[in-house]
């Protein structure tokens, strides 16, 4: 079944819609995940153009009395903060930095030149006495005897699932004590995706860890990362694990005790 | 008079609602999630007052059903939700009236600085490819916009609806991670 095209979507989010197609395209969504995920999408292209000015005035008295609630307000709020937050900025401070570039990069291509010895100087040579590095005897093995065996290593596992809860009371705990060297964390994905961006933070801070390009895993059943991770990258409290995939973006949120 | 006691939605129902949903665990939590966002929506088009608590009561009502033991005669799980739905927004209609909002109150200033800011600790805290993604997204202008997505998903391998999918899940870490920020 083809989807329905944006203008149509956006006219439902305009509750510009006659009731029956209204129905007709909500008996859709509730069927199609698909169409569902273009409508969150549409939802976000229509609040763009509202905060750029890009609507027409008919579509912003709609949006503005049509469209708008208190938990959208907030949406338009953060929509305006991230088109603050990554409109290209004119920098005032690269006019002096690209001076200082362009010296600098004089200074090494002139000074060499200036310094080169003239055809009729005489090169001065230094007499140094060589450096002597005092030779340690090697230790001696024993080569009979067995290597001793590594120390083990403590690892602890924790299984992240994307969340079936209401609330984020449920917060997933993982106990870790001084004996612990790793911490494997299992996060099961919802992605056709082969492979991800992985981000570890705490609640509120900055990256403590992250990787690109993670495989993911299939074997067995649904897909999953398994990432090791050492134990000092953790503290007390709550963390936060961010899965990017072309396909996905998944956070899960445990606590470390 | 008889007290009326609200019914409390237990593990047992709840097992069955996702049984009812789909036979494999797996699948039938990715229903349920789609199910509960699709009654959100529902709901927040109709501009109600908490669309959260809406749905979950339509699928309180749901679950009860089937913990009773009722045959629910639908074609696909999916449109028995929606009646159910349609009936309480009918009832809600009743209680009180949709959510009036004649105009977008402006920020203040310090709370709007204090928004940005954290917009742009969250945008530093996205894997480097995220966050290039998401700034040349947001960055195109409106005469090119079309033609700017189409290559963009192009480079990405993806289609431009993918790419307008995916922008929106990170929107959504960005709109979770803004939030906590600003507490």
């Amino acid at each position: 079944m083809t989807l329905p095209d944006d203008s149509l979507i956006t006219r439902y989010l305009l509750g510009e819609l006659p009731p029956d197609e209204q129905n007709e395209l909500e008996r859709r969504y509730f069927a199609e995940t698909t169409l569902l995920d273009r409508i969150d999408a549409a939802e976000d292209e229509l609040i763009d153009d509202y905060v750029r000015g890009g609507l027409t005035a008919e579509q912003r008295k709609h949006f503005e009395t049509r469209f708008l609630t208190p938990q959208r307000v907030e949406r338009v709020r953060m929509a305006e903060a991230l088109r603050r937050a990554t409109r290209p900025r004119r920098n005032v401070w690269m006019v002096p930095l690209a001076a200082s570039l362009f010296l600098a990069l004089l200074a090494t291509v002139l000074w060499p030149a200036l310094r080169a010895p003239r055809r009729d100087e005489t090169p001065v040579v230094e007499h140094r006495p060589a450096r002597t590095t005092p030779v340690v005897p090697p230790p001696v093995v024993n080569e009979n005897a067995p290597p001793p065996p590594p120390p083990a290593m403590q690892i602890a596992t924790l299984v992240l699932s994307p969340g079936l809860t209401r609330s984020d009371s449920e917060v997933p705990v993982l106990a870790l004590d001084s004996s612990i060297d790793a911490v494997r964390l299992e996060a099961m994905l919802q992605s056709e995706a082969s492979l991800c961006d992985v981000t570890l933070q705490r609640i509120d801070g900055p990256i403590v860890w992250s990787a690109n390009g993670v495989r993911v895993r299939r074997a067995g059943g649904e897909p999953r990362l398994v990432l090791t991770i050492p134990r000092d990258r953790f503290r007390r409290g709550q963390h936060l694990l961010t899965v990017t995939a072309t396909d996905l973006v998944a956070d899960y949120s445990f606590e470390v005790r | 008079m008889s007290a009326k006691f609200k019914w409390v939605l237990t593990e047992d129902a709840f097992a069955g609602l996702l049984a009812w949903l789909d036979a494999d665990a797996q699948t039938a939590a990715r229903k349920y999630e789609h199910v509960r966002c699709a009654l959100i929506r529902f709901f927040e088009t109709r501009r109600c007052f908490a669309p959260d608590s809406l749905a979950d009561e339509v699928i309180d009502r749901v679950a009860r059903r089937l913990a009773e033991g009722a045959e629910v005669w639908a074609s696909d799980p999916y449109f028995y939700f929606q009646g159910v739905a349609m009936r309480v927004h009918q009832e809600e209609l009743r209680r009180r009236r949709p959510v009036e909002m004649p105009f977008v109150a402006a920020e203040d200033a310090e709370n709007a600085r204090r928004r940005l800011e954290c917009m742009e600790r969250c945008l530093e805290t996205l894997p480097d490819r995220t966050r290039e993604m998401m700034v040349n997204y947001c960055t195109v202008d409106k005469s090119g916009k079309r033609q700017q997505r189409e290559t963009m998903a192009a480079r990405l391998g993806m289609s431009v609806n993918s790419l307008r999918i995916r922008v929106h899940r990170v929107r959504e870490h960005l709109e979770r991670c803004v939030t906590t920020c600003l507490k």
